[in-house]
């Protein structure tokens, strides 16, 4: 398993929100549903193809899947 | 099972063999030690015809050595495809890329673990055969085959031992949450 330390997405967030279970988006993807399952734990870092194609699927720009660094908790920028 | 897609496949090896076989880190961990005891057991062959051979009690035990290990080997292996989802077992075009990744480190890490067991191999050999000033060291014929063939059968499945070893519990499937 690839060690991730430093690459951070938002899968699980995307796939909830748009009701998408982890084996359609695998199917979606042509990667076994498992993979899909590493990636939101963050123990799998996608290719750049992989991630491209995740951020198609969701119709967002690449930055909004995956970062650098950790993504705010939902409501922490509401002032 | 060649003609299996790998969905079939894979829905097979979700039935058989049952998922406590593999489904905690200990159980799999337990696959892989007797994985490792089956060819451990092709290992001692060499060794009893080494000091035993020629000899019926040589070959009996070899035979029965090698059957064991066989039929032990086939059992566990099956496990560890399921256990892997594919990982070892699959041919590699029905393999993502996390997958396909995972084998070829799996292969660099029993390639270095085959290198080794060579050494060791050679190491052990130099000592059983050191008797003096001897430049010719008789050994039945026998046992430098088997220890050929329990290095290639070592070196075979070295990968999917290595894999259920160290391989984390996976992601709970969709269908697991329920």
């Amino acid at each position: 398993m690839v060690a991730t330390e430093d690459v951070y997405n938002r899968i699980s967030v995307l796939r909830a929100e748009r009701g998408v279970s982890r084996k359609d988006l695998a199917t979606a993807l042509g990667v076994h549903y498992q993979t899909i399952g590493y990636l939101e734990r963050g123990e799998y870092s996608p290719s750049l193809h992989l991630a491209l194609r995740i951020a198609a699927y969701f119709e967002v720009p690449l930055e909004v899947v995956f970062s650098l660094k950790p993504f705010p908790r939902l409501g922490s920028e509401v002032k | 099972m060649s003609g299996l897609t790998p969905e079939q496949m894979e829905r097979h090896y979700r039935t058989w063999p049952p998922r406590s076989w593999y489904a905690t880190r200990r159980s799999r961990r337990v696959l892989a030690g007797v994985g490792g005891a089956s060819a451990a057991l092709g290992w001692i062959s060499a060794v009893v015809c080494w000091y035993l051979a020629p000899s019926s009690l040589a070959m009996w035990t070899t035979f029965a050595l090698w059957g064991a290990a066989l039929v032990i080997y086939a059992v566990v292996y099956s496990a560890l495809v399921g256990a892997t989802r594919g990982v070892i077992g699959l041919a590699e075009r029905h393999l993502d890329e996390r997958q396909a990744l995972e084998r070829l480190r799996l292969q660099a890490d029993s390639r270095r673990g085959t290198t080794i067991m060579l050494g060791a191999v050679l190491a052990l050999v130099a000592i059983a055969v050191r008797d003096g000033d001897r430049s010719v060291v008789e050994v039945p014929t026998t046992a430098p085959f088997l220890l050929v063939y329990a290095a290639i059968a070592t070196h075979l499945i070295l990968p999917s031992l290595l894999a259920a070893w160290r391989m984390p519990d996976p992601p709970r499937d969709d269908d697991e949450d329920d």
